[in-house]
């Protein structure tokens, strides 16, 4: 079940990332750039040598830690085991808290400003929304998503070890584990797509 | 008249005959249903001999009870006989999960063999090593429960080896003398506490099967040794030289007597077959000791080891996921549905695959559900129940058992104070079973004498050893020297054994190959290339270990329990990383081990590397929930100034409004 979830969902992922590329290129996008309402950077350009060096940690070993947990399960049908298990253990505590180095250096440049919040509440009320107000708002919300599904990825994963949860408990928190990882994962490359294209822009 | 008489009178017994055996035949089986009464059948019952006739106080020169025509009477001794106790002779029909086999010693020629009909590999069978049922029963009769080969023909066991000729017919009297060893059914069944197998033991001993049942169950005192009579003894013209006299009180005014018959035995009966003592603290120190937590509630080995009238006892070994036998006769011997729901986890958490409601709950005898808090569920993917739960805590180098089979524990008074050591039964061994899953076993190491041809190796039976190399195995010494429970034994020594087994001249078919005379023990095989000993690998000489499940230990003492990770994942734990004692008579003072992580096809490297990751597992909880509560105080920073935006922004519409 989970293998087919897995498949059918980056799938649907990696195919609307080539849609979207290829209806949307970087060129329109200039066009549609407006200015920060609030006056901070509307990309994640600039950011600090910590930040980016949190940010390509937590990328690289996300991607490991993608590769490692879902690999054999999506390719063999087989749960993770042996030394590939002991990567993915290893690398969480480096994922985590290179994820939590990013939330704080991040959080403030992915802040919702004016424009964010009235694109967002005119998307939540399925009104037509100003292009200038949407712009920046994806970006930011797979920033936030990301980050918060970054807690029950951990958590899960980390209260497992602790005698706490019985055999009902620890196979909700592996499924737990399994779904909220997927979400991170497809979250995580939409949001690197969408700061790609964006970086792309700034240069 | 006369004449009609004559003509009458046949027909008439004809036709009496007829009607008792139909009447006969009506009871048979009579006991062996439930009429749904559960109050215990009281049994008042008359005793028959093998001669089918009734046995009574007053009897002159009564004969011994005879099990098949007492019990017989309502019960079918012969679906009985189709049970595991008793079919794994020339009626074996399965082989089941490998178990404790008989064992075959003769510590002179430093050999322990184990034996077996059922198709176990790392057995041999009886007559691989001479041993035909009247040979057997004088081997392993003290803790046999009758029938099989006890009810063998003399011939009957060897047909199979299309060597008639060979019987014995000395045996053929000595059996006419001894009389059968029928099933013993007072030995499980009788709840009187005057059971004594030690009694039916020792008339084992004496050759007088045919008298072990009675005296085991107290009806009666026997007086001779049917070991001592001459072959061509006759009572008829010797006179009764084996005296029965019967407890005269037994018997009521109709010479019935009353036996405590129960359907579920006790334990106290199985435990006589079924002991296993821990040689950590044996003799004065055994009452530190607990008993099976199972027992301990209260339960009996019968309350999940049960069976119907087939005798066919569940033993555990089939759960609710997986039958690891695959075989046909399994299916057909048991409801896998039904006998499932009586394995550990068919008691404790529900039989999913049972028809019954009750049984797919689980929790037969108010068996608790276990938690497992802490255990990540691969565990029970990759282990046993019983390698947490069961045996004896691993340490760092295995431990040692005796068992009451292979040691003939339990034999009092008359038997004298025999207290053997061999076989050295090696425990708690982690090895994988049947269903691919690790569990604890018992094991033995084989070691004997034997011969190879095409690889095929065969052990000599201890007799024709014993005949062959006398002297150099050291026969005339009546007091030798024990290493370790060994008499020692030098390469020296085998090189010279196996040169007087090279000698011998067997009796080989035209074409055969000579087989190439070998020794095993210590997991190696001993042979001679060009004069000297060498010794090598082989299967034949691999230890032979079987599963076991008792005694279980309360959860507090299983391993892992409470998250106690390093139980198992420790670099030093014994469960993964203990020593497996190597027992032989080859230097035997020398400490010869091997890794454990080779019976549980374990990678060493890997677990260790993995027991060093446990170092770093109070960091690596510790870095992640404190990243996590940093990520979760961020974003309720920031949700919280959502809420405040949101908050403000409706606030203002209202004002604009009003």
């Amino acid at each position: 079940m989970f293998q087919t979830i897995s498949w059918v969902s980056l799938s649907l992922v990696l195919a609307g990332i080539v849609v979207h590329w290829i209806a949307s290129p970087s060129s329109l996008l200039a066009k549609r750039e407006a200015p920060d309402a609030g006056g901070r950077p509307s990309s994640g350009c600039g950011v600090g040598k910590l930040s980016t060096l949190a940010c390509a940690v937590a990328f690289g070993s996300l991607f490991i830690l993608f590769v490692t947990g879902f690999g054999g399960r999506l390719l063999l049908g087989e749960a993770i085991h042996g030394y590939t298990l002991m990567v993915h253990v290893g690398l969480a505590p480096v994922f985590v808290i290179s994820a939590g180095v990013m939330l704080v250096a991040w959080s403030y440049q992915c802040g919702l400003n004016e424009n964010d919040r009235r694109g967002l509440a005119s998307l939540l009320c399925l009104r037509k929304t100003a292009k200038a107000d949407t712009v920046n708002l994806a970006w930011k919300l797979t920033f936030w998503l990301a980050m918060a599904l970054v807690v029950p990825v951990s958590l899960s994963m980390v209260l497992g070890m602790f005698p706490i949860f019985g055999t009902h408990g620890q196979e909700t928190l592996l499924c737990l584990h399994q779904y909220s990882s997927l979400a991170l994962t497809l979250v995580a490359m939409i949001h690197v797509y969408l700061v790609v294209r964006r970086k792309a822009l700034c240069s | 008249m006369i004449q009609v008489i004559r003509t009458l009178l046949p027909l008439v017994l004809l036709f009496g005959g007829f009607a008792v055996g139909q009447a006969a035949e009506k009871d048979k089986g009579l006991g062996d249903g439930h009429d749904g009464n559960r109050a215990s059948i009281t049994h008042l019952i008359e005793l028959w001999d093998d001669r089918g006739k009734q046995i009574k106080s007053a009897d002159a020169q009564p004969r011994p009870v005879s099990m098949r025509n007492t019990c017989g009477k309502c019960h079918d001794y012969d679906t009985m006989a189709a049970g595991w106790h008793f079919h794994s002779g020339s009626t074996n029909v399965l082989s089941g999960r490998v178990g404790e086999p008989w064992m075959l010693t003769d510590n002179r020629i430093r050999t322990q063999i184990p034996i077996s009909n059922r198709d176990w590999k790392g057995t041999y069978k009886p007559g691989d090593v001479d041993l035909n049922a009247w040979k057997f029963l004088k081997k392993f009769s003290s803790h046999f429960p009758g029938g099989n080969y006890g009810e063998m023909a003399p011939s009957e066991d060897e047909e199979g080896e299309g060597d008639e000729e060979e019987v014995d017919t000395s045996e053929i009297f000595r059996w006419e003398i001894s009389g059968k060893y029928e099933i013993n059914c007072l030995a499980c069944h009788h709840a009187d506490r005057k059971q004594n197998q030690s009694d039916s033991a020792l008339q084992a001993a004496k050759e007088n099967y045919r008298w072990a049942a009675t005296v085991g169950s107290g009806l009666a005192s026997v007086k001779g040794t049917a070991s001592e009579l001459e072959d061509f003894y006759d009572p008829e013209f010797d006179g009764q030289k084996i005296i029965t006299s019967y407890d005269k009180s037994r018997f009521d005014s109709e010479n019935k007597v009353f036996l405590d018959i129960v359907r579920k035995p006790p334990s106290n009966r199985c435990y006589f077959c079924h002991s296993t003592q821990d040689l950590q603290t044996p003799g004065k120190d055994e009452w530190v000791h607990n008993e099976d937590i199972h027992m301990a509630s209260g339960m009996s080995c019968s309350d999940c080891h049960r069976n119907g009238a087939d005798h066919m006892i569940s033993r555990g070994d089939i759960d609710p996921s997986k039958n690891p036998h695959d075989s046909d006769g399994y299916l057909k011997a048991y409801d896998l549905k039904k006998v499932a729901s009586f394995s550990c986890q068919g008691c404790h958490m529900g039989n999913p695959g049972a028809d019954d409601l009750a049984a797919r709950m689980g929790g037969h005898l108010g068996a608790p559900v276990p938690k497992h808090k802490g255990i990540p569920p691969v565990h029970f993917e990759k282990l046993s129940c019983t390698a947490c739960h069961s045996g004896r805590l691993p340490t760092e180098s295995t431990a040692r058992v005796r068992t009451a089979r292979m040691h003939k524990l339990g034999r009092h008074g008359p038997h004298g104070r025999i207290s053997p050591q061999l076989p050295h039964v090696i425990t708690p061994v982690f090895a994988r079973m049947a269903n691919g899953k690790i569990g604890p076993h018992n094991m033995i190491w084989p070691s004997f004498w034997g011969t190879q041809t095409n690889g095929v190796v065969k052990p000599l039976a201890p007799n024709l050893v014993r005949e062959i190399a006398p002297d150099e195995l050291g026969m005339e010494i009546a007091e030798p020297e024990r290493v370790n429970d060994w008499i020692e034994l030098t390469e020296k020594q085998i090189g010279n054994v196996l040169n007087l087994i090279g000698e011998y001249e067997w009796e080989l078919e035209e074409g055969d190959p000579k087989p190439e005379p070998v020794y095993v023990a210590g997991g190696r095989l001993y042979s001679l290339s060009n004069g000297l000993v060498i010794s090598t690998k082989h299967d034949a000489a691999e230890p032979y270990k079987w599963p076991i499940a008792h005694d279980v230990r309360p959860a507090a003492q299983s391993l892992g329990s409470n998250g106690r990770c390093a139980d198992c994942h420790d670099k030093d734990s014994p469960f993964i990383f203990g020593q497996v004692e190597v027992d032989t008579p080859i230097k035997p003072a020398e400490k010869q081990t091997v890794a454990m992580t080779k019976f549980g096809e374990l990678d060493r490297s890997y677990f260790q590397m993995f027991a060093f990751t446990f170092l770093f597992r109070p960091w690596l909880k510790v870095v992640v929930i404190i990243s996590s509560i940093l990520l979760g105080m961020v974003l309720l920073l920031y949700a919280l100034k959502g809420l405040d935006t949101v908050i403000k922004a409706a606030g203002k519409k209202v004002s604009s409004k009003q």
